[in-house]
């Protein structure tokens, strides 16, 4: 093969998709929990005679490429060996480009293949070309972008002057140093978790009083709350370990880490407290609508000190979440009471994070 | 005189294949200097002896902190600073001093007094991304003498960074040592020639270590 398509395939494509395995899983797990392919079909089947709805299809596949782009932009300015390839002959080097630009692009060629053949299907000559058209677009213009970095080396980077004021004045406390990081360098995934717990519990809170549902209709959103977050547990995982491994070096008493880390997980699941609070149905007391959202944050408390026990890439931990959550749906079903459920959970998280904490070690080989 | 740091029956090993292998070795109080080759087991001995890295075996300081057993005190007094230093690249380095000073209860005057010695206070506000290879080594080296450590373990101390930083961190050596601070030091670079006064010298090879000389 190519050596510059070799160079780029590694440092490039495998590392997105070993970055992003968490994101990717999380997306079809979201679609494949809530549609069936007739449903998927019927949808896309609106979409090409709908140019609203496709264009807001192509704006989700421009949210993805720039996503996307971003990683390969990240990837020149942290290796500047990559830088190389300005030397390659225009045409080589756009060609290498533009099969790493491909690669990287496949989830969502794969879903517009699928779209596009439906439209091809049904004769929708307008959606066939805005399919094709944002395809063509959506491959080659971000090359614009990568070629740019790699005739710009190290850029100046001048801080905003507000910026500048808040970082003399204030000091980050440890506790937010992972949101940063997820703001910064994991916005999609965040987004799109985060989006996707809150409507899926404002659904459930509207569809609750619909029907003679109990506080277990609930504690499902809240348990899918919990798998929806597995990669962005992950990410902690990560985050700790390959940028914070000094962390291990400090006098801190277990008990105050594990608080540590609890508090974060609060934080970032109360979007989906004041969802749930904003939204609860009538006659749900306010403490069994606590116990949902505690439910929901011991999950994520309870599947963290799982990956310290030995080290699982994305991939890997994914069916852990998956089992976590089967096990877990059949308790709720058995009418176990939710707020047994979440001290259990915390229990075992305790337990695991006392026994494993300090096991704990990054494989890069085995994911990064 | 009683060792600072002892190790015993230490093995590590990445996906079952050993890596590290130290029966029983006693470092006397004073500076030690590791050498070895690319990928012989320095970065990994001073991990775990930093109390980063999963281990068999046993390592105590001071005849009294376990690593294990006193994962806290024995933290206290154990300090590292790394090769290739790595860290959050939207953190400042104020952010991340100010981070490990706290934890290893390192008076303000301390903090001011190692960013001035290491003419760091222009860029420290400004984030780590933005930093040169020198510039996030003059940090780590910050954090790894903040507090009142009994050890401190200096992975390549002396990489990337100018003649004057070089100076300053042969003078922290020799004013800790003074004060009763031991160091491990590994390097590729001859310490003899800097002056410092290294107790002994160690070679780490073939997956163990061994004693080369004692005071050099």
């Amino acid at each position: 093969m190519n050596p510059v398509l070799t160079v780029l395939r590694k440092t490039i494509v495998q590392a997105f998709y070993r970055q992003n395995a968490g994101l990717l899983l999380v997306v079809l797990f979201i679609a494949g929990s809530f549609m069936r392919s007739t449903e998927h079909i019927a949808l896309a089947t609106y979409a090409i005679h709908s140019p609203g709805m496709l264009l807001g299809y192509i704006g989700l596949w421009a949210v993805y490429t720039v996503h996307a782009t971003r990683f390969m932009v990240g990837v020149f300015r942290a290796n500047e060996f990559l830088l190389l390839l300005r030397l390659q002959p225009a045409t080589n080097r756009l060609a290498a480009l533009w099969v790493s630009q491909v690669s990287l692009l496949v989830p969502i060629m794969a879903y517009a293949g699928f779209v596009l053949s439906l439209s091809l299907q049904a004769h929708t000559i307008t959606a066939t070309v805005m399919i094709i058209a944002s395809l063509f677009v959506l491959t080659t213009a971000p090359l614009a972008w990568v070629e740019h970095t790699l005739r710009h080396p190290n850029p100046d980077r001048r801080l905003s002057a507000l910026r500048l004021t808040i970082q003399n004045r204030f000091t980050t406390p440890y506790n937010l140093f992972f949101i940063r990081h997820l703001l910064h360098r994991q916005p999609v995934l965040l987004l799109l978790t985060k989006g996707g717990t809150c409507l899926l519990l404002m659904g459930l809170c509207w569809l609750y009083p619909t029907d003679a549902y109990d506080i277990r209709l609930l504690a499902l959103g809240a348990l899918l709350t919990g798998a929806f977050h597995g990669a962005v547990v992950y990410q902690l995982y990560q985050f700790d370990l390959t940028q914070l491994p000094l962390l291990r070096n400090l006098p801190v008493p277990l008990g105050y880490r594990f608080a540590q880390y609890a508090f974060v997980l609060a934080l970032l699941i109360l979007p989906e407290l004041f969802i749930l609070l904003r939204n609860s149905p009538a006659n749900v007391p306010l403490a069994a609508i606590f116990s949902v959202w505690v439910f929901a944050h011991s999950l994520l408390l309870g599947l963290f000190p799982v990956l310290f026990m030995h080290h699982r890439p994305p991939d890997r931990f994914m069916p852990v979440v998956f089992w976590a959550v089967i096990g877990f749906f059949f308790l709720i079903m058995y009418r176990l009471p939710i707020w047994g459920l979440a001290l259990a959970c915390y229990a075992a998280a305790a337990g695991l994070f006392i026994r494993y904490y300090y096991n704990a070690a990054w494989s890069s080989g085995a994911g990064s | 005189m009683p060792p600072i740091l002892s190790v015993q029956n230490l093995n590590k090993s990445y996906s079952g294949r050993l890596v590290l292998s130290v029966p029983a070795i006693d470092f006397a109080p004073g500076i030690h200097w590791l050498k070895g080759q690319n990928g012989s087991g320095k970065t990994t001995l001073f991990k775990i002896i930093a109390g980063l890295l999963p281990y068999d075996g046993t390592v105590l300081l001071d005849g009294q902190y376990d690593l294990r057993r006193h994962p806290v005190a024995y933290r206290l007094r154990v300090n590292y600073g790394e090769a290739e230093p790595f860290y959050p690249e939207f953190l400042t380095g104020w952010e991340l001093i100010n981070w490990v000073a706290s934890a290893k209860q390192a008076p303000q005057s301390q903090i001011s007094e190692l960013i001035g010695r290491f003419a760091v206070a222009d860029f420290l506000k400004t984030p780590v991304g933005t930093y040169s290879s020198g510039m996030l080594k003059k940090v780590s080296l910050i954090m790894a003498f903040l507090g009142n450590p009994r050890l401190i373990l200096l992975d390549e101390p002396l990489i990337t960074l100018d003649q004057n930083a070089t100076h300053t961190v042969a003078d922290l050596i020799q004013t800790g040592r003074q004060q009763g601070v031991n160091f491990l030091l590994s390097s590729h670079q001859d310490f003899s020639l800097s002056g410092l006064p290294v107790e002994s010298v160690w070679q780490v090879a073939r997956q163990t270590l061994t004693s080369v000389s004692q005071t050099v």
